[in-house]
């Protein structure tokens, strides 16, 4: 898989993830999924609980469609700084690829 | 207009927050709307539950909560200390207390059974021993909880087993547990959803009534005008076979909880009636279809004049055939009648109609048990109807009674059931439950009449009732509900004439009845309009002066009061 593909693989099951998420979301509350959105942060468009969901989720669907352990929950601290890999979703799949890299 | 949510409190020992969110969102009525109380304060929040006006608590209560941490006994049990069972039970029964003491301060509390994880093997081999094993005893406790909450009727003790087990192995997630105190995943709490909206769907009447059945391919495999009775595929040793003859079983066990059966079906009546009557493995007969259309004629037509001829409504039915064009066109044509996709095979019918969750029932009544025969006693009085030359001639020939009296233990449930499901003879639709009602009726001077109707053909059951609010010099008509079983045959009447004779003995001067209007209930505007009360305001309030005017008896009804 290319770097392209392993992108496209990463930001498909966040956006999995987010519908998820969105199906206990109001309506106006849905976090809307494209490249800029802030998951958390300022203006972040996730809480706690369902940041938790979306970290297991992601972690759960790296392990069962690429076989890479991530345990993201593990790495939360370095994940909330300022700037840091959930300040945007496109940061976060940057943040993943790195992970399943190293 | 929007409509109303039902508002849900959820009460917890573990992050319950998703499937407050999933209430919300369901669009299926009712709408729901969740709140939810802090975490881990079971027992704090019912206190305060319990000490506060029943008008200022949620209409209802999910409390969903962990064995290990509502009953310590059971957690030590499971950690390996000794626990005698006595002392576990008497934990349940100390829970159970505290629940029971906010049964009146709602509406419905639904408390689902307590589980393990599937993983948790506990005791291995002894773990269904009576002394030393958790399975035996979760299983116990459950037992004794769903016993203990069985005292009051607005309870409903729902098994949290059967959404783990639809869902295997992914019903829980450690990484969820140990991150977020959630004890089950969203596929658990979707299962959840299901029940509980089905649940409030059948305390507000949406309940399915009706089930419309094709034939063939549908009851038995085969066309039964190509290869006769003997030729279609039904029971035997054959896989297809049998799976019709299970579909046919549910189906019967749904007629003896109170759901009708009836077929709409292409083919010749004769020959099809011939295989429901003769082929030895059929499990459904004719007395067990309610009606039937069996012809050539359009589904769609036939299914309005049918549900017509029942004095049902289109949102009481379901129709099951196995062909996606005539589904498709009864979809298109009637979107009130729930027409559920069809599996090809024959071997998951069964499934698919266990999956249909439009049946659930908030109390199983003698009504339900014989509502069958009562249609097909309707049918026959019907026929007898068309043989007669006058209506009034043919009411005279039924030797009607009709037994009135209050609101008591025996058919306290029956009461509230058909307040609940009857929409077009309602006068208010007003929706309560058994814990509302008897806090109304024990409020304020209130009355209330339940009407058993029987005649020469058959016993209709209690399908009339009718409440009144007395204030000052006025009473009003709060609730006028008359099952369309028993319409049109002097019942209405009946009830108006012992209101107004009630309150001439009370020397109250006027009986006013408020009709609040709703897509089904016409029929009701009609009674009112014939019923000699004077109309103001537009057909909306309808008065009755008894200084001036009794109300006659109907003279073909017998009335037996009873005063208990």
């Amino acid at each position: 898989m290319n770097h392209a593909q392993m992108e496209e693989k990463i930001r498909s099951i966040i956006y999995t993830g987010i519908d998820a998420i969105n199906e206990e979301l109001p309506v106006s509350s849905h976090i809307s999924k494209n490249d800029e959105t802030v998951l958390v942060g300022s203006n972040g468009a996730i809480d706690s609980l369902h940041l938790i969901n979306l970290l297991i989720y992601v972690d759960d669907m790296v392990a069962e469609q690429l076989n890479v352990s991530l345990s993201l929950m593990n790495e939360l601290e370095n994940m909330l700084v300022e700037n840091g890999p959930l300040s945007s979703i496109s940061q976060f799949v940057s943040y993943i690829i790195r992970l399943i890299g190293d | 207009m929007s409509e109303s949510r039902f508002k849900l409190f959820l009460i917890s020992d573990f992050t319950i927050n998703s499937l407050g969110g999933l209430l919300n969102n369901d669009q299926q009525s009712p709408l729901v709307e969740t709140k939810i109380a802090g975490f881990d304060r079971v027992i704090p929040t019912l206190l305060e539950l319990a000490s506060v006006e029943r008008g200022l608590n949620p209409e209802g209560l999910i409390i969903w909560t962990r064995p290990e941490k509502m009953i310590p006994a059971f957690g030590n049990l499971l950690y390996g200390k000794s626990v005698v069972d006595s002392d576990i039970l008497k934990e349940v029964d100390a829970f159970a207390e505290y629940i029971l003491a906010v049964q009146k301060k709602v509406n419905v509390i639904f408390v689902p059974s307590w589980t393990q994880p599937d993983t948790r093997r506990g005791m291995g081999l002894l773990d269904m021993r009576p002394d030393t094993g958790i399975g035996y005893t979760l299983l116990n406790m459950n037992l004794r909880l769903a016993q203990r909450l069985s005292q009051a009727n607005n309870i409903y003790f729902i098994d949290a087993r059967r959404w783990i087990g639809m869902v295997g192995n992914k019903a829980t997630n450690p990484k969820q547990w140990y991150a977020g105190k959630m004890a089950f995943t969203n596929a658990v709490f979707k299962e959840a959803v299901r029940d509980i909206k089905a649940g409030l769907a059948a305390m507000q009447g949406f309940s399915r009534k009706l089930i419309i059945l094709d034939l063939d391919n549908t009851l038995w495999g085969g066309v039964v005008g190509e290869v006769g009775w003997q030729g279609v595929v039904l029971g035997g040793h054959h896989p297809a076979g049998e799976a019709f003859v299970d579909f046919q079983r549910m189906l019967k066990a749904l007629k003896n909880r109170g759901i009708l059966l009836a077929i709409v079906s292409k083919n010749e009546e004769l020959t099809a009636l011939n295989a429901i009557r003769n082929h030895p493995e059929m499990v459904l007969r004719p007395e067990d279809f309610v009606d039937w259309r069996i012809n050539w004629s359009d589904k769609a037509e036939n299914i309005k004049n049918l549900v017509q001829s029942l004095n049902l409504g289109l949102q009481s039915v379901v129709f099951i055939d196995d062909n996606p064009f005539e589904r498709g066109r009864v979809r298109e044509t009637f979107p009130e009648v729930l027409v559920p996709e069809w599996p090809d095979d024959p071997l998951h019918y069964l499934q698919a109609l266990e999956d249909l969750n439009c049946f659930d029932q908030i109390a199983l009544t003698a009504e339900d048990v014989e509502r069958s025969a009562m249609y097909h006693a309707e049918k026959i009085r019907d026929l007898s109807k068309t043989q007669t030359e006058s209506l009034d001639e043919w009411l005279a020939t039924l030797q009607m009674k009709i037994t009135l009296e209050k609101m008591n233990d025996n058919n306290r449930k029956r009461i509230v059931q058909l307040i609940n499901k009857t929409n077009q003879m309602n006068l208010s639709t007003r929706r309560m439950t058994e814990a509302e009602l008897n806090a109304w009726l024990s409020d304020g001077d209130r009355a209330l009449w339940a009407c058993h109707v029987s005649d020469k053909y058959g016993d209709s059951g209690l399908t009339g009732i009718i409440s009144i609010d007395i204030k000052d010099d006025c009473a009003k008509i709060i609730d006028f509900v008359v099952s369309c079983r028993v319409f049109k045959r002097g019942v209405e009447e009946t009830m108006l004439a012992k209101v107004i004779s009630y309150c001439m003995e009370k020397r109250i001067t006027c009986v006013q009845a408020e009709y609040l209007p709703t897509e089904k209930n016409k029929p009701c505007l009609d009674v009112m309009r014939g019923s000699g009360f004077h109309a103001i305001k537009e057909d909306r309030i309808f008065m009755w002066n008894t200084k001036t005017q009794s109300y006659t008896f109907p003279a073909h009804i017998q009335i037996i009061e009873k005063y208990i």
